[in-house]
């Protein structure tokens, strides 16, 4: 006891002034980049090598998000990193992507080295992240506000109805919101709150992250926001939301001097991009992280069914892999091919653990193919759930009548050998196939979710319906599991399958850049690729959808 | 234990407060420069990353040839370098330069191609009597792949390797005084008898961008000519 008692003694004189003159030691970890922070980053490219040249951060290059949280997890034990710099105007990610990288850096700072944030303009992202740092500072003429989350969306049934353009909407889910836009020229109630209900969950969520940064009382914080009372950089220090202005000098003599010196050349700095791309993959067995990124189709270059089964498939018979983080950001897509898509990662379940981690989106579609996960990881931005099914058949027989002039007449051998066809609606006894065919397939999605989450099929469709969720109520309501980020998923993959030490690998496996190039360039809006492809399709805005027909989810 | 504990609290202390502490302290004007340092690669790949210029000289026993030293040299560049480095002070190099060399000789001896069938193959004999060379010379251009290790301390560092020698075009010139003193050229181009092929060592010291080297050839240029030479000289790197 008295040995400990001396210890503890001398170790409280040794935290005494004395320890003031402990200066940083080590390198800056610098996050100034404009590149897309993104799933999936281009580093594929050769625009990405580092050849002395100006190139660097092109317009369209992105960097992972992986490659990003594994590199500040790095840097919180490197003992060369002494702190991060984080440039908050050029960062360029999504709400969710952002509140992971807020995260690490939490935990960076939590490891007891500093974040600085600098910039000239705030808004809700910007703020959003830089408010985790441990000093904010702002150029003198600097300004920005924040003002919360809202939507705008279009309506079209005016318009359609002046062109002589029907669209029929059969679904199930009064949420279902997909498809409104071409028959009503309002929000409807239901999606009026869904959105409502939504966006305050997000918000609130980080409003409640910002000001207990800052150490402001939340609803102070709202009352601002709500006032428009921030905007020149000066607001901001009077309402403690930043901690200093400096000029970009000013702030190279800060950092010196945290540094104990005042030649600015003294001070190391690397760039995370150039200190992630150091970052060994780990050793030993495999966890893969799986990507489904974009939207689901049939094929195509985002999330394209066969192929990306194909992919799961590979995965499940490589006997070094021993777990799988099945990272997904979709808002959804067709029918089939997500189906197709879960069948295989139920396969895949049933030989090594599959932990599901969302980004931005996993809904509908791409909440379908991964509701069976072993667990699911969530950010409170995520969107998820859209439990519901849509179809949607145009008729633009009325708008080629009216403008073209042009008159479509139909023979058939049997009363519905024209059903689906672009130039007539349907019949009410069609109409009413369609609806069957839609509440199958609703039915068959709840059946999914509830054998994936263990819950029952009434409460599975009291909170379907196609109502989209954010991922912090995902958590209450039961749709998901966990909040946290990919490198957390990784870790409870790892393990799930009693790994204490493994190897990050990411799959589909990155293309060639020559490859990717090829098939970049291929790549067409989907209104586009409508008026290129064979045979009738819709013409529509979002996913793209046939006569054929093609449910969506 | 105390120490354990002092560093345990360190880390205890909130970034925050960490920041505090260090805004507060005094920091003296620094003008002592900052140290370069050069970023290290575990790859690398570069170009033009040297050149060198020496002066051939001969093992005691060719000097019956007549090789003079002083007008026989050597000069190479380097187009390209992959390198390994596998730790901060050592690496090993893989190279590509383009080598031009030139042997002078004379007044006793001189370069010339003779009849071979349809060519005409190098050959060093002595001048004929009566006849006065003034100067004669080989010249020979050369690819090579040199691979080698180094080790590094601060701005000074130390390579040694092997090089392989691709012997790709050569001429030979030579001039001489007729009896009514005219003085008369003759070239040869691509006389054949060259050792297309050689393996050669080398060596070299740098410090910082300057330094110098030397280069071995065991083995002759042609197998008419037992000529084995080695080349001195200077070096500038600009790794």
């Amino acid at each position: 006891m008295k040995r400990i008692a001396v210890a503890l003694l001398l170790s409280v004189m040794m935290i005494l002034p004395g320890q003031a003159q402990d200066f940083l030691k080590g390198k800056v970890l610098k996050i100034d980049m404009s590149d897309t922070i993104a799933e999936k980053g281009s580093e594929s490219s050769p625009f990405n090598l580092d050849l002395g040249l100006p190139i660097g951060g092109l317009s369209g290059s992105r960097v992972s998000l992986l490659s990003l949280e594994r590199a500040l997890e790095k840097a919180a034990k490197d003992d060369e990193i002494a702190m991060v710099y984080l440039n908050y105007d050029k960062l360029n990610a999504g709400t969710s992507a952002l509140e992971e990288l807020r995260e690490c850096l939490a935990r960076f700072s939590a490891s007891g080295k500093p974040v600085i944030a600098y910039g000239a303009g705030l808004s809700n992202g910007s703020y959003y992240i830089a408010s985790v740092a441990d000093r904010v500072f702002m150029h003198p003429k600097g300004s920005g506000t924040l003002n919360g989350l809202g939507t705008t969306q279009f309506f079209l049934k005016d318009l359609l109805d002046t062109l002589g353009v029907e669209v029929q909407l059969i679904r199930h889910g009064k949420f279902k919101s997909a498809g409104e836009m071409y028959i009503r020229n309002n929000m409807s109630p239901e999606n009026r709150r869904q959105y409502q209900e939504l966006e305050e969950s997000v918000w609130s969520g980080m409003v409640e992250q910002m000001a207990a940064s800052r150490g402001v009382k939340t609803e102070d914080l709202r009352g601002w926001i709500a006032g428009l009372e921030l905007g020149t950089a000066n607001t901001w220090i009077d309402k403690g939301l930043i901690d200093g202005l400096k000029y970009k000098d000013e702030l190279e003599q800060y950092i010196c001097h945290l540094f104990g010196t005042t030649n600015p050349d003294k001070v190391k700095r690397i760039d995370i991009r150039e200190y992630a791309s150091k970052v060994k993959a780990g050793s030993g067995d495999k966890v893969a992280v799986l990507y489904a990124d974009g939207e689901i189709a049939r094929e195509g270059n985002q999330i394209a069914g066969e192929k990306f089964a194909r992919e799961v498939e590979k995965l499940r018979k490589d006997k070094s892999v021993k777990a799988v983080v099945f990272r997904v950001n979709s808002p959804g897509g067709e029918v089939v091919a997500a189906d197709i898509i879960r069948r295989e990662i139920e396969l895949l379940g049933k030989e090594k653990p599959v932990i599901a981690s969302y980004g931005a989106y996993a809904a509908s579609g791409g909440y379908l193919i991964s509701a069976g996960c072993k667990k699911i990881f969530v950010d409170n931005s995520t969107l998820t759930g859209s439990i519901g099914v849509f179809g949607m058949i145009p008729n633009v027989g009325g708008a080629v009548r009216k403008i073209l002039k042009v008159n479509v007449e139909t023979v058939g051998t049997d009363p519905h050998a024209g059903m689906g066809n672009l130039f007539q609606g349907l019949n009410e006894e069609e109409q009413a196939w369609y609806q069957k065919e839609i509440e199958g397939i609703y039915s068959d999605f709840v059946n999914v979710v509830v054998a994936g989450r263990g819950m029952t099929y009434e409460q599975v469709d009291e909170i379907a319906q196609g109502r989209v969720w954010s991922g912090k109520d995902a958590l209450v309501n039961g749709l998901a599991d966990e909040k946290g980020i990919l490198l957390d998923a990784i870790e409870a993959a790892a393990s799930e399958a009693g790994l204490s030490k493994y190897k990050i690998v990411t799959y589909p496996q990155q293309k060639s850049f020559m490859k990717s190039m090829r098939e970049d360039s291929r790549k067409d809006l989907p209104l586009v690729r409508t008026v290129m492809e064979p045979g009738f399709k819709a013409m529509t805005l979002m996913p793209l959808v046939t006569f054929d027909p093609e449910f969506v989810l | 234990m105390a120490a354990i504990l002092a560093a345990a609290s360190v880390f205890a202390q909130s970034s925050k407060d960490r920041l505090s502490e260090l805004e507060k302290a005094t920091v003296e004007e620094d003008t002592k420069p900052a140290k370069q340092e050069k970023e290290f690669k575990l790859f690398d790949v570069t170009g033009v990353s040297e050149m060198g210029f020496g002066l051939n000289l001969v093992k005691e026993d060719q000097f019956a040839h007549g090789i003079k030293g002083n007008k026989s040299s050597d000069f190479f560049i380097n187009i390209l370098e992959l390198s390994f480095n596998p730790t901060k002070w050592t690496s090993i190099t893989l190279g590509a330069n383009l080598d031009w060399t030139n042997y002078a000789v004379g007044p006793a001896n001189y370069f010339h191609g003779v009849p071979d069938g349809d060519s005409r193959k190098l050959d060093l004999t002595p001048v004929a009597e009566g006849m006065n060379y003034t100067s004669s010379r080989l010249h020979v251009f050369s690819i090579a792949v040199p691979l080698a290790l180094g080790l590094h301390v601060g701005s000074i560092s130390l390579r040694a390797g092997a090089e392989a020698n691709f012997r790709l075009k050569s001429n030979v010139k030579y001039e001489y005084r007729d009896a009514n003193n005219d003085l008369f050229t003759v070239k040869d181009s691509t006389p054949t008898g060259l050792n297309k092929f050689a393996l050669d060592y080398f060596a070299s010291l740098n410090i910082g961008f300057i330094g110098v080297y030397v280069k071995y050839f065991p083995e002759s240029i042609s197998p008419a000519i037992p000529m084995h030479c080695f080349t001195a000289g200077i070096v500038l790197n600009a790794r």
